[in-house]
């Protein structure tokens, strides 16, 4: 992946980070790649990632996908600081549209995944704590069922509806005017 | 996560958004519109019932057809939620501030009138981002209560509002990080924070009444001031700064369409008449920024006099300068140049002003070569005027070697190329902006772009 390559460079003299995967398959990576997650960012500041960091809530196949993201991100949230939340725009510099673009272009690409797969980043970034990936991940689940009915929603994603036709009922009329 | 069998790993049986826990089921739903999350999800099944009191957003978007069902949606909706949960982000979007008085209406009560408690809920509600904006063609939205202080506001947007003093009293968000504002009337005579890190004002009314608006942000890492409407507000002091993007546009009134000096001595004549200020509005305060451009425009009046004052930009290294009339007078450039003694990168688009509507005054004639000891890029566009082309090289003194004109294009910055030339040669090669040195720059800035 050509666009890593700053990243990897500038952290090339830098400590590399071991992660495990839950079926122990190991992928060496950057400080800066890593740290994209804040709980292994906070492993390292304790210290704690000699020998490699066992991930047992995430397998080898998402693992891989989620170092793709970090390695891609990295530079961009550098310094971050955990405070992720910025314009919600990306129109800052007109000049840096061309950059902007193609890391639209790769987020797009990236999410381009079965649903399984998709929950499994969710649950992967919600566990290592990345934040863009769970909001980028997230959102387009939100995406996925914005404005559509319930019975879309149940059917799209095999929701058993256990409502009661009366609770049923009293949830439309507490919310009525809304369908009306 | 637990090992899959062949035929569930589609993902297609099984429900997967139910799977999710509480925690995460809730940051989905915080993304939805409000009226998706009471009306459309909370009828999935049980659990989705009384998820939507708990989702940490609120996200509204006026119905101007019936502002009153709106009304009456999200106050319920405040109302009814779980009052000790957070909400997070707080967005209401494309309102208008429609005032029936104003049509002879007089017993409709003003469709907007609860923004403000909303505004209060959502910070009372530990809300980090609060975005509010009206809709295009809309009256602005008077923002003039006193608000509440909030120790976690970080982002704050004002689409189409009207900020006066009170309204605008930055000091009681001492968390506040990132601060837009777009097509606002400001009637305050001074935007100020100590914690502000990036700005973007664009397209905002400063008035036209002195004294000019003040922007006193020393904290500001990064400034957007694109299009100015009125009068150029005053940039003050700012010490950490690192990228700034001006450009004035064609609404800001420090221009004048008879003279390049701003003293063209026709009454009627705004920006020149009304520019006693010996003071240095926008450069003054940029002083510091490390990457700045400057879009200049024909006729635009507010460099050229800034520069007359011209202050010492003693940590520039990347310079973008656009729309400067450089065929008609080349000193205001070369002012620039000879204070910024450590610039890196100049890039610039030239623009020729048709002669015979512009009176041609200051010096045509060189001045001494000067040191830009730094200076390792040159790279230009030019429209329609190869010859000032050479003359910008022979004026400034540069190399010609070090410079690379191109044909005009649409956006071509970005893809910039480095000239071989004898300067190359006494620096060290990691001294140069490399290809990827500028991705990490433009990384950084995406950072600050970036979507929360």
């Amino acid at each position: 992946m050509a666009s890593a390559g700053s990243g990897d460079e500038k952290a090339a003299a830098a400590a590399m980070i071991t992660l495990i995967s839950s079926d122990n398959e190991k992928f060496e990576v950057t400080e800066a790649t890593a740290t994209l997650s804040q709980t292994i960012r906070h492993m390292i500041e304790d210290g704690c990632t000699d020998g490699g960091v066992p991930l047992p809530n995430v397998t080898s196949k998402i693992l891989a996908r989620v170092i793709e993201y970090c390695k891609k991100h990295a530079t961009a949230a550098a310094g971050e600081e955990g405070s992720s939340s910025s314009f919600s725009d990306a129109a800052f510099l007109e000049v840096d549209r061309a950059f902007l673009e193609e890391l639209e272009e790769f987020d797009d690409a990236f999410l381009e995944v079965d649903r399984a797969t998709l929950f499994d980043l969710i649950l992967a970034a919600n566990y290592l704590d990345i934040k863009g990936l769970l909001n980028l991940t997230c959102q387009k689940v939100a995406d996925s069922v914005k404005g559509k009915t319930p019975e879309q929603i149940r059917e799209m994603y095999n929701i058993v509806n256990d409502l009661t036709p009366e609770e049923e009922a009293e949830i439309r009329r507490e919310t009525q005017w809304a369908f009306e | 996560m637990p090992t899959r069998t062949a035929e569930e790993a589609s993902g297609e049986e099984r429900d997967l958004l139910s799977a999710l826990p509480d925690e995460i089921l809730q940051h989905v739903l915080s993304f939805l519109p409000s009226v998706d999350v009471e009306y459309r999800t909370c009828l999935l099944a049980r659990r989705w019932r009384d998820l939507w009191r708990f989702t940490p957003a609120l996200r509204i978007t006026h119905d101007s057809d019936d502002s009153e069902d709106t009304n009456d949606f999200v106050n319920r909706l405040l109302l009814f939620r779980d009052h000790t949960s957070p909400l997070l982000t707080c967005e209401i979007k494309d309102w208008d501030c429609f005032d029936p008085f104003e049509f002879d209406i007089p017993n409709v009560p003003l469709p907007c009138r609860y923004i403000a408690l909303w505004i209060r809920y959502a910070l009372k509600h530990q809300a980090r981002v609060l975005r509010v904006s009206t809709s295009k063609g809309s009256k602005h939205l008077k923002l003039d209560w006193t608000p509440l202080i909030s120790q976690h506001l970080a982002v704050l947007e004002l689409g189409g509002a009207e900020l006066t003093e009170r309204g605008l009293d930055l000091s009681r968000y001492p968390a506040l990080t990132d601060l837009k504002i777009t097509n606002c009337l400001v009637t305050a005579r001074k935007i100020s924070s100590q914690s502000v890190r990036r700005l973007v004002a664009n397209d905002n009314n400063y008035g036209q009444g002195r004294p000019r608006v003040r922007i006193s942000i020393p904290s500001l890492v990064s400034l957007q001031l694109n299009g100015i409407v009125g009068l150029a507000p005053v940039l003050e002091s700012m010490p950490l700064l690192e990228t700034a993007l001006v450009a004035p546009g064609k609404e800001c009134l420090d221009r004048c369409g008879y003279s390049t000096t701003g003293n063209c001595n026709f009454v009627s004549c705004k920006g020149c008449n009304d520019s006693p200020d010996d003071m240095c509005v926008l450069l003054s305060g940029l002083s510091n920024a490390t990457d700045l451009k400057l879009i200049d425009e024909p006729n635009l009046l507010i460099f050229k006099r800034d520069l007359t004052l011209c202050p010492t930009f003693s940590k520039l290294k990347t310079l973008l300068l656009s729309g400067w009339s450089v065929s008609v007078d080349l000193s205001p450039v070369v002012c620039l140049l000879r204070h910024s003694p450590i610039l890196e990168k100049l890039s610039f688009r030239l623009y020729k002003i048709p002669e015979q509507e512009v009176e041609v005054e200051g010096s045509k004639n060189p001045e001494p070569r000067y040191a830009l000891a730094h200076l390792k890029v040159v790279e230009g566009e030019c429209r329609e005027i190869e010859e000032s082309a050479q003359n910008f090289s022979n004026f400034y003194g540069i190399p010609a070697g070090l410079i690379t004109i191109r044909e005009p294009s649409g956006s071509c910055y970005s893809s910039c190329r480095r000239a071989a030339n004898s300067i190359d040669k006494e620096v060290s090669p990691n001294q140069h902006p490399s290809r990827s040195e500028r991705r990490r720059q433009r990384r950084q800035q995406r950072r600050l772009a970036m979507t929360s």
